[in-house]
C-alpha cells in the first residue's frame, strides 16, 4: 500500500470509530517487509520474503476499552468489526486509566533509525553475507564440519499512527542481522555456538568473518565440558548473559506488576535495590538503538528513564495506564505491535557501563564464569532465580575448564545487592544489554 | 455448526436480551458467526477454489523445484483480560492471509501475503520460486478435495459460545480465587478463543479445507504477606466442547492456584544437587517433551546435528520407556485433523521399550532422510513455512502403582508442578522450572519448597527413569511450544514418573 492511502487509512478508520459511537480512539497501523536468506553448507536453504500489513484500533467508550486487530483491510471489514468492538466494548469495566494519551510531542532530534543502505539491500547480498560468515566458521578449525544454519535478513518497518489529538504521526526503521550457528564435533560431541550481531544501520553491522569467528570461538568452548562439584562461590557474567539476566529482570520494573503486587520490587522507591555500581537505563531515544523510536504503541513520545541509580530504585516502567494509576510521569513503554494492545515492555534497556571488564575474573580466586543462560527459572514476583548455565571454571583468575550440566541460584533481591563489579563492555546487539557484571556469591548446583 | 443451530443460538441470544442481559454482551465474534454459517473454509475457498490454487502451484513450479504448497488461513480470535477484579480489556482479532512454498530438495523459497487474492497468491508464488535456479518444468497439477477424517468432531465448540459466558467464566474464577485467603492480593485472569480456516493445496494433489477451534484461560493469583511473594498457576481448556466449563469447575481451578500462591508464601529455598527425583503426571510431560521430543524432529535429524541422528533401532533409553506422539488424541491442543502440509494426522510410537523406533516427520525432511512424512508438518500462520514439530507428545503409562514410586527415597525431590522449559538438541543439555516442589523425606512427601530449575541430558536422564505410573494424564489445556519463532499449541503428558537422579538447581547446599 502506498504510504500516503496507508496513512489515510489509519486516519479514516480512527474518525469512522469515532462517528460510531467512541469517544477517543487510535488506529495503529503497521507495514512492514522482511527479507532472510539461511545458508547451510554453502548452499541457500531458505529464501523468505515478505510484506506484513495490519491495523489495530482501540476505541474508548465511557472509560472503556475494546481493542480490534486485523490483516483483512477491505472497507466492508473493517466498518463491520468496529462497530462490533464498540458494542463489545460496553462489556469491559469501566476504569479511570482507560483514555488516550494526548501528550505526544515528537522528538525533534534524529533518532537514526532508518538506513536507506538496509532497506536497499537484495536477497542475493544477504546470501553473500551469509556465505562469508560461514565460510569464515569453517575455516577457523577442523573441528567444525557443519553448522546448523548462517542466516542473514533485513527488515523494513513503518508504523502510521493516529488518534483523537494526534492525527498521523508516522515512522520508518530498518534493522538487518547476521548470525551463524557452527557445530563443533569432537568424538561423539557436539556442541553448537550462536553468534548473532543485529544493527539498525549496516555500517554497523559485525562483518561476516567476525560473525563466524565468534560463533566457533563460543562453540568450541564447550567441547569437553562437565558439570562441577556444588558450591557456593563467585560468579561473573559474561556481557551477554548479562544481558539474557537482565531480560529476565525487566518485569519486576513493570509499572502493571508493582500496582498488582507482582514483582518484588514492589515498594522500594528510593531505595537501596543493588548495589552502589549499578545504573539501570531504558533509554528509547538512543541514536541507533535496535527499540528506540520517536513514540510508543500509545503515541507518547520516547523517553530516557534512568530505573536505577548508584544501586537507588528511581523509577518503575509505564504505560499511559499505569503511569496514570500511579501518578507517575510518563516514560514511553507501551510496546505493542498492531495486533497486540500495547504492554509494559523494554525499548533500549540496559546496565550502565562501570570500570573495568577484565579484573572482574581476575580477582576470583576459585569461581565460575558464565557465558550461557537458559530456562524459565527466573520468578520476578517471589525474587526467585535459578537458571541452567554454561561457561568456564575460574581458578586462580584464569579460566581452566569447560563447564555444563550446572544451575546458578539466588534470590533476586540478595543478588542485585551483592553485585560487586561491573564492566565496561557494553555492546547492543539486542534491546536488552549489559557489561559483564559479578555476583559475590551464588549457589552453583552441579555434581555430588 | 449447522444454520439451523446457528438460527438456534439466535433464539437463546433474543431470549437473553428479553431478560434483561445487556445486548453487547450477547454478542459472538461477528466474523466467526458468519463464517460458521458459511460452512469449513468458505470464506477461503471462494478466492481459493482447486482450479486457482491449480494456476499458482503451476507459477510456483515455473522455474522447476520438487515441490509446492499453497496456505490460506483465517483465523477469529477473542480475547479478554480480567485484571484487579475488573474486565480490563476485551479484543476482537481477524488475521487472515495466505502464504505459497517452493521446495527443491533442501532447498526452501517462501512468501505470503496479508491479502487473500488471486493476483497476490500469483505474485507470492513468483517470488518464492525465486530460491530455485533451474530449467523450467510444467508437469500439470491437478488438485482433489480430500477429507480425512477428523480425530473428534465438537458439536457445540467453546470457542461459539457467547461472549456473556465467557465474561461471566472469568468473573467466577477471580470471586474463587479472592475467596481462598486474605493475603491474595491479586488475581489476573487471561481468556483466549479462536476458530482458524485453513485451507491447503499441494503440488502432489492435494486439496483440503478444515476447521480447528481452540480456548484457553489462565488464572493467576498472586500472594503476599510480611515481605515474602508467592504466585499460582491454574489453567482451563482445549480443542473442548461448551459444556467442558459446566464440568469442569472454573471456581475449583481459581480455588486451587489460589492455594498454591498460599502455600508457596511459606515455602522453604529449593534444595540444591542431584538427587533422586519424581514428577508429578499431566503437565510434568514438560519433561519428555524437552529431553526427548524436540530431538526427534526431522529437521536436526536430517542436519545431523540432533543428537539422536542415525539412532533408530539403537536403546536411547530405560526399558520402561514409550514415547507417543498423538496428533489424534481427544480434544488435545496439538490435535489436528491434518497437519499444515494437509497430512492426515497419526498417532507415531516413537520409543518404544527404550528403543528408538521413528522421528517426526515433515514432508521435505522425510523425502531427504528417505522416509514418509508423520503429519508433523506444522506452522504458527500463514506468515510462516512448515517444519516438524510435535502433536501431543507423551510418556505412556507404565505398571507401577503412583504412590509406590516414592518408596525407599531417603532424600529427595518431588515436583509437584512443572513450569516451562527448554532444550539444546545438539547437546541434549535441557531444563525444566518447577513451580511448587516438595522434599521427599523417607519415602514420603514433606515440606514444601519454592521453585527450582531442574536439568539434564536427555539421553543421561533417559536411562534414568526406575519407574513409570499407571496413572497417564494428558494435558490439554495449556502448552505452546515456540522454535525458531514459531509458537505452536501443543499437548503434554505423563504419569508419575521417577529418576534415579536429576540436578536440582535450587540455593540451597
Amino acid at each position: 500500500m502506498p504510504r500516503q492511502s496507508a496513512v489515510e487509512l489509519a486516519e479514516r478508520i480512527r474518525i469512522q470509530a469515532e462517528r460510531s459511537g467512541a469517544q477517543e480512539a487510535e488506529a495503529y497501523l503497521e507495514s512492514s517487509t522482511t527479507t532472510e536468506a539461511r545458508l547451510r553448507q554453502g548452499q541457500v536453504e531458505l529464501l523468505q520474503q515478505s510484506a506484513i500489513q495490519g491495523l489495530g484500533l482501540r476505541v474508548f467508550r465511557d472509560r472503556r476499552m475494546g481493542f480490534l486487530y486485523t490483516t483483512d483491510l477491505r472497507e466492508t471489514v473493517l466498518n463491520e468489526l468496529v462497530n462490533r468492538t464498540l458494542a463489545l466494548t460496553n462489556a469491559a469495566t469501566p476504569r479511570d486509566e482507560n483514555k488516550i494519551a494526548e501528550f505526544l510531542a515528537v522528538s525533534q532530534s534524529d533518532l537514526e533509525i532508518r538506513d536507506d543502505a538496509v532497506a536497499r539491500l537484495r536477497p542475493e547480498d544477504l546470501v553473500r553475507f551469509a556465505r562469508a560468515a560461514e565460510e569464515s566458521a569453517f575455516a577457523q578449525d577442523k573441528r567444525i564440519q557443519t553448522t546448523k544454519d548462517v542466516r542473514s535478513g533485513t527488515a523494513v518497518q513503518e508504523v502510521y499512527f493516529s488518534n483523537t489529538y494526534i492525527p498521523r504521526q508516522t515512522y520508518r526503521a530498518t534493522t538487518v542481522w547476521l548470525s551463524a550457528t557452527p557445530v563443533a564435533t569432537q568424538g561423539s560431541q557436539r556442541r553448537e555456538g550462536t553468534f548473532i550481531d543485529r544493527k539498525r544501520f549496516l555500517a554497523d553491522l559485525a562483518r561476516p568473518e567476525q560473525v563466524g569467528q565468534r560463533a566457533v570461538e563460543r562453540a568450541l568452548a564447550k567441547l569437553g565440558a562437565g558439570p562441577v562439584p556444588s558450591a557456593r562461590v563467585p560468579v561473573v557474567f559474561s556481557a551477554e548473559a548479562a544481558g539474557v539476566f537482565l531480560q529476565g529482570l525487566f518485569g519486576a520494573f513493570s509499572g502493571l506488576n508493582v500496582l498488582e503486587q507482582r514483582s518484588f520490587l514492589a515498594g522500594k522507591l528510593g531505595q537501596k535495590i543493588a548495589s552502589e555500581n549499578v545504573t539501570i537505563v531504558d533509554d528509547g531515544t538512543m541514536r541507533r538503538g535496535l527499540g528506540s523510536r520517536y513514540f510508543d504503541g500509545e503515541g507518547v513520545q520516547s523517553h530516557r528513564t534512568v530505573a536505577v541509580a548508584g544501586g537507588i530504585l528511581r523509577q518503575y516502567l509505564h504505560s499511559g495506564a499505569t503511569a496514570r494509576r500511579m501518578n507517575a510521569p510518563p516514560t514511553g513503554n507501551g510496546v505493542r505491535s498492531y495486533d497486540t494492545l500495547p504492554a509494559i515492555g523494554p525499548t533500549n534497556f540496559y546496565i550502565d557501563y562501570g570500570s573495568s571488564t577484565h579484573k572482574l575474573v581476575d580477582e576470583v580466586a576459585r569461581g565460575l564464569y558464565v557465558t550461557g543462560l537458559a530456562g524459565f527459572g527466573v520468578d520476578t514476583v517471589s525474587g526467585e532465580y535459578s537458571q541452567q548455565v554454561e561457561g568456564q571454571w575460574i581458578e586462580k583468575g584464569k579460566l581452566t575448564k569447560p563447564v555444563e550440566g550446572v544451575t546458578v541460584a539466588g534470590r533476586l533481591d540478595e543478588m542485585l545487592l551483592g553485585i560487586d563489579g561491573v564492566g565496561r563492555d557494553l555492546d547492543f546487539r539486542s534491546i536488552v544489554a549489559s557489561p559483564t557484571i559479578r555476583f559475590r556469591e551464588l549457589t552453583v548446583a552441579g555434581g555430588a | 455448526m449447522s444454520r439451523r443451530d446457528f438460527l438456534r443460538r439466535g433464539a437463546y441470544l433474543t431470549t437473553a436480551i428479553a431478560t434483561g442481559l445487556p445486548e453487547a454482551v450477547s454478542l459472538l465474534h461477528p466474523r466467526a458467526a458468519e463464517a460458521a454459517l458459511m460452512g469449513i473454509g468458505q470464506e477461503l475457498r471462494d478466492v481459493l477454489n482447486e482450479e486457482t490454487v491449480n494456476r499458482i502451484l503451476q507459477e510456483a513450479l515455473v522455474s522447476g523445484g520438487n515441490f509446492a504448497d499453497v496456505f490460506a488461513e483465517q483465523r477469529f480470535r477473542t480475547a479478554i483480560v480480567l485484571d484487579a477484579g475488573k474486565i480490563d480489556s476485551v479484543t476482537y482479532g481477524y488475521p487472515r492471509g495466505a502464504g505459497v512454498r517452493v521446495v527443491r530438495r533442501n532447498q526452501t523459497g517462501y512468501a505470503f501475503s496479508d491479502e487473500l487474492s488471486y493476483s497476490s497468491l500469483l505474485d507470492a508464488a513468483r517470488i518464492a520460486s525465486s530460491v530455485v535456479e533451474n530449467q523450467s518444468r510444467t508437469n500439470p497439477i491437478d488438485v482433489t478435495r480430500r477429507n480425512p477424517p477428523p480425530p473428534f468432531t465438537l458439536q457445540n465448540p467453546e470457542p461459539l459460545m457467547l461472549e456473556y459466558t465467557k465474561f461471566d467464566l472469568l468473573q467466577r474464577m477471580d470471586a474463587a480465587a479472592r475467596s481462598v485467603d486474605s493475603r491474595i492480593v491479586s488475581v489476573r485472569i487471561e481468556y483466549v478463543d479462536e476458530v482458524r480456516d485453513v485451507l491447503i493445496g499441494t503440488s502432489d494433489g492435494i486439496y483440503v479445507l478444515d476447521r480447528q477451534y481452540l480456548a484457553g484461560i489462565t488464572c493467576a493469583p498472586a500472594a503476599q504477606a510480611g515481605g515474602k511473594r508467592g504466585s499460582g498457576f491454574a489453567s482451563m481448556g482445549g480443542r473442548v466442547e461448551a459444556d467442558y466449563f459446566a464440568r469442569n469447575s472454573p471456581e475449583d481451578a481459581a480455588r486451587q492456584a489460589a492455594q498454591q500462591a498460599i502455600r508457596l508464601l511459606e515455602a522453604g529455598p529449593a534444595p540444591a544437587g542431584p538427587m533422586p527425583v519424581v514428577v508429578a503426571p499431566g503437565w510434568g510431560g514438560v519433561l519428555i517433551h524437552e529431553s526427548l521430543g524436540h530431538a526427534l524432529e526431522g529437521d536436526g535429524i536430517r542436519r545431523g546435528t540432533s543428537l539422536l541422528t542415525g539412532l533408530v533401532g539403537t536403546r536411547i533409553a530405560s526399558p520402561l520407556v514409550r514415547v507417543v506422539d498423538d496428533g489424534r488424541w481427544p480434544n488435545g491442543r496439538g490435535s489436528c485433523t491434518v497437519d499444515d502440509e494437509g497430512t492426515p494426522s497419526q498417532r507415531t510410537v516413537a520409543v518404544e521399550a527404550g528403543v528408538l523406533q521413528s522421528y517426526l516427520l515433515d514432508k521435505q525432511n522425510a523425502v531427504l532422510l528417505g522416509l514418509h512424512t508423520t503429519g508433523n508438518g506444522r506452522r504458527m500462520s500463514y506468515r510462516n513455512w512448515p517444519i516438524p514439530r510435535m502433536t501431543n507428545t507423551y510418556l505412556d503409562a507404565g505398571t507401577s502403582d503412583p504412590a509406590s514410586l516414592l518408596n525407599g527415597i531417603a532424600k529427595g525431590f518431588y515436583a509437584a508442578e512443572l513450569g516451562g522449559g527448554s532444550v539444546d538438541t545438539t547437546s541434549g543439555n535441557f531444563n525444566f522450572a518447577v513451580r511448587e516442589g516438595y522434599w521427599i523425606e523417607g519415602g514420603r512427601r514433606t515440606r514444601p519448597v519454592r521453585g527450582a530449575l531442574l536439568i539434564g541430558n536427555s539421553l543421561e536422564t533417559m536411562k534414568r527413569i526406575e519407574g513409570i505410573g499407571t496413572d497417564l494424564v494428558v494435558e490439554q489445556s495449556r502448552g505452546t511450544c515456540g522454535k525458531d519463532g514459531q509458537m505452536v499449541p501443543v499437548g503434554v503428558g505423563q504419569p508419575t514418573v521417577r529418576f534415579s537422579s536429576i540436578t536440582v538447581g535450587g540455593p540451597s547446599i
